[in-house]
Order: C-alpha cells, then structure tokens, then sequence
C-alpha cells in the first residue's frame, strides 16, 4: 500500500508539473515545501521511535553487529558497482564511486562529475536517484520477508527520506536500526568518494 | 540535513521526556502518510522540472539499469542474510 501510494505521488507530481497544472508558486517552491513534509516526517517518527524505550536497550544490546548492515551494504553496494562497472567499460573506481553513493543522489552526482566528468556524474545521479524511489516502492513487500534487506536496500536514505516509509512498514525497532544505518552510511559516503577519487589520481 | 538532525533530536528527546496521549500517537502516524505524499509529490515536480535524469536515461539507460538491478539485489541479500543468520534483533518473530 505504501509503495503504490509512493509511486502514485510521485507520478503525479511528475504529470501535474509536466502539464503544467500547478502554478507557479508551488513550482518555484517545491523543493521548499518537500523538505517541509521531510522535516515533520523524520521529527514523527522521532517521537515515535523515541516513546518506545525498551527498542533503544535491545538495540545497544546489539553491539558492533550492528554496524554490519551499514558497513557491508555500504562496501558490498561499492564493490558490485565497481565490478559490474568494469564490465560495462568503466574503470572500476568510478563504477564504485557510482555504488558507494547508497542512494544519496544529490552528493553523488555533484561529486562525481567534479572527478570523472559531466557524464559519469549523471550516470551516478541515476543510478542513485533511482535507488531511492526503488526503495519506496519496494520497503513494504520487502519488509514482509526481511526487515534488514529492506533497510540495506534504502542505504544513505534510511536516516531520511525512506525512514518514515520503513517505519511504518516495520516497528519502531526498524525504524531504530534504519536510522542507526542510513546516519552510519550518510556519515562514511563523502570519505568514501574521497578515497576512491584519490585512488583514481 | 542540520534541520534533519534538528528535527530527529527534537523528535526523539520529545519521545523519551514526555508520554504523549493515544490520539496524539495516532494523529503523528497518519500524518506521516499524508506528508509522504507531499513529500514525493514535489519530487515529482523537481525531478521534471530538472533535466539530469532524462539526459542520464537516454545516453546511458542499459548502463544505469545494469547498475542499480546489481547493487540493489547484493544490498538486499546482504540484509536478507544478516537477518537470517547474525542478527538476534528480530530473533523474537
């Protein structure tokens, strides 16, 4: 339900500034108005998350293995990435920097195209831009079957824009860990760019 | 992202300080769908107004497919076997 309904608006904002049905106020002020909607989101499920006590010791209790979801998804995503890239002809640090970006598109095509140019950089701004709606459409089926395969899928974007989505399609223990791992990963992205760019010089 | 942080520390010290009422529970839940709404409502409408996508699409849609299908599905079985076989954090269910 939550993922046609993510499809559903987002195709909709999509139709209504395309035939040009919204005025020009609401378009000028869109990405002000959707990073209202975001803030109020991520303070709701703040208060959510924060009103159930006993997940914060269960999820301390967790230890270091916690960090394996951010970790991994985050060095398995660049690894995949980079390996796929060679394979498609890119050397295989930029196919990693692409994969290391975890969703976080905003970063990820700036950084990148400052490095390896204007068109990798709008591969990277796909790839991850992409990610990220995926991520919408796909936490609700996913977290049916597996509630860490849909916080891994979400990447960077567990700490923001999917977390009220995994909230609401797991408990506040999910919503705990997403947030744990999306920060985690938000945190090691840069420097990952950062190192592969250096490594590429 | 410092209003994100701002907006997640306030959230959650508001949660652990004060007990709030069922209703007041429930009206912060449904209003995290209808914010959803307008959240990727405007991204709709930001990512039509901006042409980086569609340019990335038609030069290089095979390579940005085969990209994110790949990091997308290790991502998911590398969350799928942490749940299956290290984590106790859901051992409960």
């Amino acid at each position: 339900m939550a993922g046609a309904l993510a499809l559903l608006s987002f195709t909709a904002g999509v139709l209504l500034a395309r035939l040009n049905l919204l005025p020009t106020l609401i378009l000028n002020s869109a990405d002000g108005i959707g990073f209202a909607a975001l803030c109020w989101m991520v303070f709701a499920v703040g208060v959510i998350v924060g009103s159930q006590k006993d997940v914060w010791h269960k999820a301390l209790k967790e230890g270091w293995r916690l960090l394996l979801l951010p970790i991994g998804t985050l060095l398995l995503s660049a690894l995949t990435a980079g390996l796929v890239g060679k394979l498609l002809g890119m050397p295989i640090t930029v196919g990693a920097a692409i994969g290391s970006a975890c969703g976080w598109y905003s970063l990820s095509g700036v950084a990148v195209a400052k490095v390896w140019g204007a068109e990798i950089g709008l591969v990277a701004f796909a790839v991850n831009f992409l990610r990220e709606l995926l991520a919408f459409c796909l936490i609700p089926p996913l977290a049916r079957f597996s509630r860490l395969a849909a916080i891994a899928l979400c990447g960077a974007t567990a700490a923001d824009t999917t977390l009220p989505i995994i909230a609401r399609s797991t408990d506040p223990k999910g919503a705990l860990v997403g947030l744990i791992s999306g920060g985690l990963i938000t945190a090691l992205v840069p420097l990952t760019i950062a190192l592969l760019s250096w490594l590429t010089k | 992202m410092g209003w994100l942080v701002l907006a997640l520390t306030m959230g959650v010290s508001l949660g652990l300080m004060v007990r709030l009422p069922q209703t007041a529970m429930k009206f912060l839940d449904r209003s995290l769908t209808a914010s959803l709404v307008v959240m990727l409502t405007t991204l709709g409408v930001e990512v039509s107004q901006n042409p980086k996508l569609e340019q990335a699409l038609s030069g290089h849609g095979l390579s940005v497919a085969i990209l994110l299908i790949s990091v997308s599905v290790v991502s998911i079985a590398w969350g799928w076997l942490l749940e299956r076989g290290w984590s106790s954090l859901w051992r409960e269910r």
